[in-house]
């Protein structure tokens, strides 16, 4: 069977740009073969953010039905800070039991991994409100920034709609840091991307041709509806943001780009996987 | 006055999608196009967000000039985040240049 080494600096991986190319070394590395199994191998981590996840289990699932490759994990390998992959589902996704699975969540900060269809807005809602807001480790969150929250997620997934131009569903997953004060979350499709879209609507106009000029407009609050503006929800969340302390990632094209406060910064990215990727990071301690 | 309950048009109680909007201005329009005053009501819903007031109010007031003598809202009083966002909608569609420099502007600014 052929095997990957996960690796990362530090043997961590986390919700940057170092993790995305940790993760996308996996899914290059198994892209180039067909029909068969792959067993990533996690012996040389010790730690990651659980809400990749998400990110690791679109890409699984990519590989499945894009290439006919299988990802075999064996469970015994995610000990001590690993297991949090067990916990919140990931594992049972990967071994296609995800309907018998409930979360084991003996620590309050497990939020679990979850695949939705793009129009199923009961389910996302749901897990929004029940396994994610409702969680007893996000107690020190008052109600009014969690409607806030619930509010930037509701718009991210809104977006999905609207720039995928896909039927895969998407992959969603969080994580609380009690200890640092932070929820992250994460949702990821694998659709076109930002920049194919952006691009031929900019066309004659301002003329976007990059992922980090396209990523830009679209959190500017622009649209590419025409006669129906789509959603302006990007805007708001850079503008909490900016104001609140808090980051959003966005993973598109060939571009890591984030927001972080008043700066934006992008990253190139050699050999992305088709989709977007969104890391939202909220800091809740001391507000 | 009719009242369109926008959860009985999209069947669930979470106007999040575009899609879902513009099903609500597909019903909408049936009464504005013939000049009939009509209220649409969010009472029930527990979720609303930008793409679909953008998608069902907005592009009513898009699609009709005489909308904001025609198009009157019930269940938005307690809400002030589903208020923003029906406000900012309507705001869009009757304003978009002066909208996007505004946006564009506060973007500038915060991030320069």
């Amino acid at each position: 069977m052929l095997e990957y080494i996960l690796s990362s600096p530090n043997q961590a991986i986390y919700t940057d740009f170092q993790g995305s190319r940790a993760l996308l070394g996996f899914y290059n590395y198994a892209k180039r073969y067909r029909n068969c199994t792959i067993k990533l191998n996690f012996d040389a981590i010790n730690f990651i953010d659980a809400n990749l996840s998400a990110v690791l289990f679109a890409m699984i699932y990519d590989l499945k039905k894009t290439y006919n490759i299988f990802t075999f994990i064996d469970f015994s390998t995610l000990s001590k800070d690993l297991n949090i992959l067990i916990r919140n589902g990931f594992t049972n996704h990967v071994a296609r039991k995800e309907f018998t699975f409930s979360p084991l969540d003996n620590r309050d900060t497990t939020i679990p991994l979850r695949v939705i269809s793009q129009t199923d807005v009961d389910s996302f809602c749901s897990y929004i409100e029940h396994d994610f807001l409702h969680q007893r480790g996000l107690n020190p969150i008052n109600k009014q920034t969690k409607d806030k929250i619930n509010n930037h997620y509701l718009e991210i997934f809104s977006n999905v709609e609207l720039h995928t131009n896909t039927k895969d569903p998407v992959f969603v997953c969080g994580q609380y840091f009690p200890i640092q004060g932070e929820v992250k979350f994460t949702l990821v499709d694998l659709g076109e991307g930002f920049l194919k879209k952006i691009a031929a609507f900019t066309e004659g106009n301002v003329n976007i041709k990059t992922a980090s000029k396209a990523i830009d407009w679209a959190l500017s609050g622009n649209s590419t509806k025409k006669g129906a503006f789509g959603g302006t929800g990007l805007l708001g969340i850079k503008k909490y943001c900016i104001f609140s302390g808090n980051t959003i990632q966005v993973v598109t094209d060939n571009c890591h780009y984030t927001h972080f406060y008043r700066s934006a910064t992008s990253q190139q990215i050699l050999n992305p996987m088709k989709g977007t990727t969104i890391h939202l990071i909220f800091r809740y301690l001391n507000k | 006055m009719a009242v369109l309950k926008i959860i009985d048009i999209i069947n669930t109680p979470n106007a999040i999608l575009h899609s879902f909007g513009l099903k609500v201005f597909e019903v909408a329009s049936e009464s504005i196009s013939r000049n009939q005053s009509i209220v649409i009501s969010f009472q029930g819903l527990k979720n609303i967000t930008s793409a679909f007031c953008n998608a069902s109010i907005g592009k009513l007031y898009l699609s009709f000039p005489n909308t904001s003598e025609l198009l009157f809202f019930d269940g938005l009083e307690d809400n002030p985040i589903w208020h923003e966002k029906v406000q900012s909608s309507i705001e869009l569609a009757l304003n978009p240049e002066k909208i996007e420099q505004q946006n564009q502007a506060i973007s500038d600014l915060l991030c320069s």
